[in-house]
């Protein structure tokens, strides 16, 4: 920009001298200086007019490398692209509440979905340990439901921009977590489930169940964590 | 007022704060949310009736000391948030109804904890008897709307800009 700015003020200056010769082999006739005057304004309305042409021909250069660098990338990643283009995709970008609208329900499903995960794997720790573990986790659908809640309001950020979230780290370690989260959780499944009937009121869950509950915690605080930190990667 | 928020918002602790704490400080704030909202709404949804089949609402009610931990949480990291862009809360309608909700949700969750401290261990049990009070249904309810409406009025507050609010402080 600054070099531009730097040619359009030398074109003027050489433009002055040239019309300042004029001017000087003239000397002596009034008209031939108001012709020499004329022939300076319409030297620098030549420049200007140049300078213009040069910005719309760098402007243009600049909007061709980016559209080649937009084709790369979409023939690079075309499942990103495809996501990029689907109607959800450009209804969060061109709408100005579809991110909190969005936010909101994702914010909603995982509070339903720590809510009950966090309840359980809390009393399987011993907090609150007079509630009876398996009418308690009958609770579970409603942790599917909030992650389905949040599976779909999370494909729709995704679609907004796919480029922002695949190759941002949080956004990664969140993904990774959540897969171990749902493996550990496969393993209470598989492990434990069927001591629940066993663990009625005050009675205390065994140290594998605690074991699969701790991590159960600690992988949900780091997806809200790996989540949060997705806006500052 | 809007001086001591303007030589608050200037001060060392809030650039410190704006410099790198927000990541740390807005994580605690949605931890506690979901400790805070999750248990609290497992709590509700037991005296609403679902899951009740042999789940004790008294045993329920001792999740509570846990639904405090997630306020204190969000109380101290909320008043950090605040204090890094005081005039983007301060004058924001957004945000007095989040506060509004939030103290809203907190008197009809002492209610309905008080409620059901004359809910005896005949809830427990499955039957007629294992529903709760009207009154606590009806405070669930309301403490659901409350907490909800808290999550959504602060997802749309942290998208609402300095200009819409009309302060122009700073």
């Amino acid at each position: 920009m600054m070099s531009i700015v730097l040619a359009a003020a030398s074109t003027a200056a050489s433009a002055v001298a040239g019309a300042g010769g004029v001017i000087h082999a003239a000397a002596g006739t009034v008209p031939a200086a108001a012709a020499a005057v004329h022939a300076t304004a319409s030297a620098a309305a030549a420049s200007t007019q140049s300078v213009a042409a040069q910005m719309a021909a760098l402007t243009a250069q600049a909007e061709a490398q980016y559209k080649a660098l937009q084709a790369a990338n979409a023939a690079a990643h075309p499942i990103l692209y495809w996501m990029k283009m689907t109607p959800v995709g450009a209804w969060v970008r061109n709408s100005e509440w579809a991110f909190p609208f969005l936010q909101s329900w994702h914010f909603i499903g995982m509070t339903m979905l720590l809510g009950v995960v966090g309840a359980i794997d809390l009393r399987v720790l011993g907090v609150a340990r007079a509630i009876p573990l398996a009418p308690l986790h009958r609770f579970l659908p409603l942790a599917f439901i909030g992650f389905g809640i949040n599976l779909i309001t999370g494909i729709c950020f995704f679609c907004h921009d796919p480029w922002v979230y695949a190759f941002n780290t949080s956004f990664r370690i969140k993904m990774l977590l959540i897969l171990l989260a749902g493996l550990n959780a496969l393993w209470f499944r598989l492990g434990v489930f069927l001591d629940l009937d066993r663990w009625g009121p005050g009675i205390e869950a065994s140290r594998l169940a605690k074991v699969i509950s701790a991590v159960s915690i600690l992988i949900w605080l780091g997806v809200i964590t790996a989540g949060r930190y997705i806006a500052f990667t | 007022m809007d001086h001591l928020l303007l030589q608050l918002q200037n001060s060392p602790f809030a650039f410190w704060l704006s410099q790198g704490a927000f990541p740390p400080i807005i994580t605690v704030h949605s931890m506690g949310m979901a400790i805070l909202v999750g248990l609290q709404g497992i709590i509700n949804l037991r005296v609403l009736g679902i899951g009740r089949g042999g789940l004790p609402i008294p045993a329920m009610r001792r999740f509570m000391k846990v639904v405090w931990l997630g306020f204190w949480m969000n109380l101290v990291s909320g008043v950090l948030l605040f204090s890094i862009y005081p005039d983007k809360y301060v004058h924001n309608t957004l945000f007095r109804f989040k506060l509004s909700f939030i103290v809203a949700g907190l008197v009809i969750g002492a209610l309905l904890n008080t409620s059901l401290l004359s809910v005896g261990d005949e809830y427990a049990v499955e039957g007629p008897k294992a529903s709760s009070p009207a009154r606590a249904k009806a405070l669930a309810v309301l403490s659901l709307a409350c907490w909800i409406s808290a999550i959504v009025a602060g997802r749309y507050l942290a998208y609402s800009t300095f200009a819409d609010i009309g302060a122009g402080a700073g």
